[in-house]
């Protein structure tokens, strides 16, 4: 365990909130002096006030020399009290397994260790538990007894987010039974955890199949089966395939008898992640990229499961076309750690569509989930028409971010002067692309991913969209 | 505002309040002089009407707020915004609002600043007008202030306090000086209850703190008392120590400045005492200790103490003592005496005859002015000790008292000394009026006293000469010797006395010259030649002396036991520089409520009554329990054998213990066998051992 001493500049320092200039003029005036100073008016700046008075009267008067020497005794014992006791706690965390599900729960445990020969009263313990949205956690213990331990245990729901989450630092604030002194008692290195997402089931979702599959699916192409599978056997029709017939069984004195094969394919289906952050907006699990993740590997797991071939594509990476579990596993993985950069600015987005068209194959299903965000739209559209004229099948997912931006306005400065029009237009966006024989899908925050996908919820067409 | 919140609010407010009032009404009661009900009522209007004004005035929507634990802590403070990273301000923002809160809370804040400010500047002028400053020193506002200025309503009691003391100190240093008499007896309680009030707030307002983090913690009422009490008592007995290292005089404090600021303001004052909390003496507890113990055991047990026959012209029951002048007593003119010490101070006090010049005036006796430093005959006379002494030989008198010596340490005077006084007594003007001698150490026995011991004794013997008779005859009698004179008038008994009653008609043809009040009240009831009857008197001497051997060995006891607190703590300080992690722990500290839960449950188990069997098996599945509640859960699917390994592995201390406890649980469960007398007492101990551990016995 680290042990240190508060700096003692922090024990007179005044609030820092008030260091800093007004955001809105006249802000300061609220503030008293005594509110502005409050926090320099610490047990400690008392103490000392007082010792030092005490020294300055004990040139004139006895009593003060002595309440000085008793103070400032006092005052030793108790730092080196404070000292002991911090030298001898030890804080141990207990996570009940290192990989767990979002949205579960889970129990932490504190183990609290009193090595020292002082009772331990008024200690408090924080830990930061990154994988929950409420992961500011404190903790305070009762008196802990001399050489004794306690447990002390929290709980907190796994709605921080997917991927490898921070547990810590655990950290510790001793203090002496007066409160004068503080020494911080922090564990050395955080714990990790890896948050597994929660993929939610949604609707069925329509996907075009891909005619040159050659994959056993579930939908059933007009054109012949090039399957591999055999269907089956019948009488030959002019305009067969000379390839097709079976000469084997044609020699059996039933005429010419013609195989037929499987017309029920899968789909290629190519997932295109946008998680540029100029269309970004939050924080840790409160943001449109969380949000999008989710959809995708609602997406992803429902495709898989259908016995789809799935490609996944974002800004950073992709995940090569694959089906079955494992995949899903592989695709999930990377989805969950994927991260917002804010210093590698995408330029162009639609850099994103062309970068990968080569890799798709023809006639593949293509999901293009993304925030939407007006210039995000201007600038994506062409490439998404083109997409769909040349022969792939097109769904699109927006996200609505005005939630996340009504959220966060409180957060930023800057927004009652902020301008949000640039995240309207939905409504108009959904038609457009409808009469162009794109589906669109609009996920709001406020529900779940699932309804974004069910028909005459929060479907545009039948909703009151943006 | 949540109600449980509400209610430890309540007990906080009420506590402080409590508090205060203690140290108000202690306050009060050292004014004396019937000062006290105005006082304390007004303070305490005070004091109720901060907390309860307040909190009625902002219809309980009072919020607090832990601003010192910044609500921006821990968060992430970056906030991606469409492609910028941007600073999260709500933190900041909700910061101010605590700020805003904790300050105003709502729009009645001027309603409060004006109720308080007429309040405080009432009460100030009531605590200035009644001379309340010339008590409360200078050196418990600080205190007092900062106490109350880190509790809740830090702004307001700051100001108010501010108000207060800004009003109180104008009032008393413009007005007419009060007639206060501070009773010195209570500034230990005084000074208790001031350390008491600030623990006491300091305790309470952490654990209101702890109590924001976690409304399920326990409002630990015992441990915030106990904590207390035991830091006051960490005070307490610092003060007391450096009291005795350091010396009695104050070693930066020169000897033409000895009196501090405050005791020039109250030493100036009529009322005449000098500052119970600057004297000095430096000490929290006036100088006679002993003798008020004897002095009240007296009254309760008269036998305690033998009666003595005290011959006329002998001093009261206290002033014929010998000298206990203590420090402190500046003598005022005709008075005899200031301070109690003072007062009790001559030693044969009015008993001093010095036939003089024949004239009658007197010389000390006829002024009353005792030898040994009785009482203030005359106007500048009777100081009654060596610090207040300013009769006519300063030079013995002063250096008695710049060589400290004390009550406690009399200094057995030289030859050379002793002739020197001699000659000092042979050249003083004793017809001159007012004339006194200085002001007598304590006992009789330091050099000033003995050299107006052998002024006395020079001055008795003439008076024996010319009257057969010596006033010096009641030093006499205090020895058991009782050579009582028929002519010599007996003073009148009781403190402040000594007035020299006797006067210089005992003197022949004696006449007093330019008497002051003493004296000539002295004068005009002692008639020369007068035969006043004997009366007896409890001789107090033997109790004090076995008093103060008693003192000897408790301030010794008390002295060890001091030192034996430090080297204590410092051990504890010292053997927790290492952390020896290997070592297993000794307990495990469940919380109070914990320990409530499980000292009943197992309270009920043992009155129940069991068979051996039943016994053992709702033992061990209380221990189960008690395993559950401190979080060593045992999962269902885990043999209770494995589990009582995994216990050991994780309570190394108990692993024992608690395997054999889950054997014989295990026979008895599962196999059926029966408990026999010995396994029983073995299944006890090893269950002893665990609620040992647990703190549960």
């Amino acid at each position: 365990m680290k042990v240190e001493h508060k700096p003692w500049l922090e024990y007179f320092r005044r609030s820092s909130v008030l260091d800093d200039e007004p955001v809105w003029p006249g802000t300061q005036q609220k503030y008293s002096f005594f509110d502005v100073h409050r926090r320099a008016i610490s047990l400690l700046t008392v103490a000392c006030f007082m010792l030092l008075a005490f020294g300055v009267f004990s040139f004139f008067s006895r009593v003060c020399l002595i309440l000085f020497l008793t103070l400032l005794t006092l005052m030793t014992f108790f730092f080196f009290q404070a000292r002991a006791l911090a030298n001898g706690l030890t804080l141990r965390r207990i996570i009940p397994s290192k990989t767990v599900r979002e949205t579960d729960r889970v129990t932490i445990t504190i183990e609290i260790l009193n090595y020292s020969e002082f009772a331990l009263s008024g200690l408090i313990v924080s830990d930061r538990f990154d994988a929950s949205q409420d992961y500011r956690v404190a903790l305070v213990a009762e008196t802990l007894q001399p050489r004794s331990m306690r447990r002390l245990t929290y709980e907190r729901a796994l709605d921080g987010g997917m991927g490898v989450k921070n547990v810590g630092p655990l950290k510790a604030v001793v203090s002496d039974p007066l409160g004068l002194f503080e020494f911080r008692v922090q564990e050395e290195e955080p714990t990790e955890i890896e948050v597994f997402p929660f993929v939610e089931e949604i609707p069925l979702v329509p996907v075009r199949p891909s005619i040159e599959t050659n994959q056993y699916g579930m939908y059933e192409v007009s054109t012949r089966g090039s399957n591999v599978c055999l269907a089956g056997i019948r009488p030959y029709d002019s305009g067969d395939s000379p390839r097709h017939i079976a000469w084997k069984l044609s020699t059996r004195g039933q005429g010419l008898v013609v195989k037929e094969f499987e017309k029920s394919v899968n789909s290629n289906v190519c997932v295109i992640l946008n998680l540029s952050a100029r269309w970004q907006i939050g924080r840790g699990a409160r943001s449109s990229w969380e949000f999008l993740k989710d959809i995708t590997l609602s997406i992803v797991e429902q495709q898989l499961e259908l016995g789809n071939t799935v490609t996944l594509f974002t800004n950073e990476t992709y995940v090569p076309a694959g089906s079955g579990n494992d995949h899903y596993h592989r695709v999930a993985r990377v989805v969950a750690s994927l991260e917002i950069r804010t210093d590698t600015v995408v330029a162009n987005d639609q850099d994103l569509l062309l970068k990968y068209l080569s890799l798709v194959p023809r006639g593949s299903h293509i999901f293009y989930i993304s925030s939407f965000h007006k210039e995000e739209h201007r600038q994506s559209r062409t490439a998404l028409k083109r997409l769909r004229t040349t022969g792939y099948g097109l769904s699109l997912v927006f996200a609505d971010t005005m939630l996340f931006y009504a959220e966060h306005g409180k957060s930023i400065e800057i927004a009652p002067w902020m301008d949000a029009s640039f995240l309207g237009g939905l409504r108009e966006v959904v038609h457009e692309f409808r009469a162009f024989g794109v589906d669109v899908y609009v996920a709001d925050p406020k529900w779940k991913v699932s309804k974004a996908f069910i028909p005459n919820a929060l479907n545009p067409s039948h909703g009151n969209p943006r | 505002m949540k109600m449980k919140w509400i209610d430890f609010y309540w007990r906080f407010a009420v506590s402080i309040v409590f508090a205060h009032l203690i140290v108000i009404y202690v306050n009060a009661e050292m004014m004396g002089e019937n000062k006290n009900p105005h006082v304390f009522i007004a303070s305490a209007l005070f004091v109720a009407a901060i907390f309860w004004g307040r909190l009625k005035l902002y219809d309980q929507s009072v919020f607090f707020y832990d601003v010192d634990r910044k609500a921006i802590e821990g968060l992430a403070p970056e906030l991606v915004f469409f492609g910028n990273v941007i600073e999260d301000v709500a933190p900041k923002r909700d910061e101010r609002s605590m700020l805003s809160a904790h300050a105003t809370n709502n729009s009645k804040r001027l309603l409060i600043m004006v109720l308080s400010v007429a309040g405080s500047a009432g009460v100030g002028y009531l605590w200035g007008r009644l001379g309340y400053f010339a008590t409360l020193s200078y050196v418990t506002l600080p205190i007092l202030t900062g106490a109350i200025g880190y509790a809740i309503f830090a702004s307001q009691m700051m100001f108010s306090l501010l108000v207060t003391t800004v009003f109180g100190v104008l009032v008393f240093f413009s007005s007419p000086p009060p007639d206060v008499v501070p009773r010195t007896e209570f500034f230990p309680f005084l000074a208790f209850a001031f350390i008491a009030a600030i623990f006491f707030a300091i305790y309470y307002y952490r654990q209101m703190v702890s109590f924001r983090l976690n409304e399920k913690l326990q409002a630990d009422e015992t441990r915030i008392v106990r904590g207390a009490i035991t830091a006051c008592v960490l005070f307490s007995i610092l003060y007391i120590g450096w009291n005795r290292l350091l010396p009695k005089e104050n070693p930066f404090k020169s000897k033409a400045n000895r009196r501090s600021q405050t005791e020039q303001v109250v030493g100036d004052r009529p009322s005449g005492g000098g500052s119970p909390l600057v004297g000095d003496g430096g000490s929290l507890k006036p100088g006679s200790f002993s003798r008020d113990v004897a002095e009240i055991l007296v009254e309760k047990f008269p036998n305690l103490a033998k009666h003595t026959n005290i011959p006329g012209g002998g001093a009261g029951p206290r002033g014929g003592a010998p000298g206990v002048g203590a420090p402190g007593g500046d003598g005022r003119p005709g008075d005899g005496g200031a301070s109690p010490g003072g007062a009790r101070g001559g030693i044969p006090s009015g008993g001093g005859t010095l036939p003089q010049d024949g004239n009658g005036r007197g010389g000390s006796a006829p002024e009353g002015g005792a030898p040994g430093g009785g009482g203030g005959g005359g106007p500048g006379a009777g100081g009654a000790s060596p610090s207040g002494g300013r009769g006519d030989m300063p030079e013995a008198s002063d250096r008695a008292s710049s060589e400290g010596l004390s009550p406690q340490n009399p200094k057995v005077p030289t030859e050379e000394e002793i002739a020197r006084a001699k000659e000092l007594a042979k050249t003083f003007d004793p017809g001159r009026p007012g004339f006194s001698h200085p002001g007598g150490s304590p006992r009789g026995n330091t050099v000033s006293d003995k050299v107006s011991n052998d002024v006395s004794d020079k001055a008795s013997g003439e008076a024996t000469k010319a009257n057969g008779k010596s006033a010096w005859n009641d030093l006499d009698s205090l020895k058991g010797l009782k050579k009582s004179d028929a002519n010599t008038k007996q003073i009148s008994p009781g403190v402040g006395d000594s007035r020299g009653e006797q006067s210089g008609e005992t003197a022949p043809g004696g006449k007093s010259h330019e008497r002051s009040p003493p004296a000539d009240r002295a004068a005009g009831t002692a008639k020369a030649k007068q035969t006043t009857p004997s009366i007896s008197k409890p001789n107090i001497e033997p109790l004090v002396a076995k008093i103060e051997v008693v003192m000897a060995i408790v301030k010794a006891v008390g002295f060890l036991a001091l030192i034996g607190v430090v080297l204590f703590y410092l051990s504890k300080i010292l053997s927790s520089a290492k952390k020896d992690e290997k070592k297993p722990l000794k307990t495990y500290s469940l919380t109070s409520e914990q320990l409530l839960k499980f000292k009943t449950i197992f309270d009920q188990i043992r009155r129940k009554g069991l068979g051996a069997e039943q016994e053992v098996i709702e033992s061990y599945n209380a221990v189960l329990l008690l395993f559950e509640s401190t979080h060593f859960p045992r999962a269902d699917w885990l043999p209770t054998q494995e589990y009582s390994i995994q216990v050991g592995t994780e309570l190394p201390k108990l692993g024992i213990q608690f395997q054999s406890a889950t054997m014989i649980f295990g026979r008895t469960l599962y196999g059926e066998k029966a408990v026999d007398v010995a396994t029983l007492e073995q299944f006890r101990g090893d269950v002893g051992q665990v609620l040992k551990f647990f703190g549960l016995k």
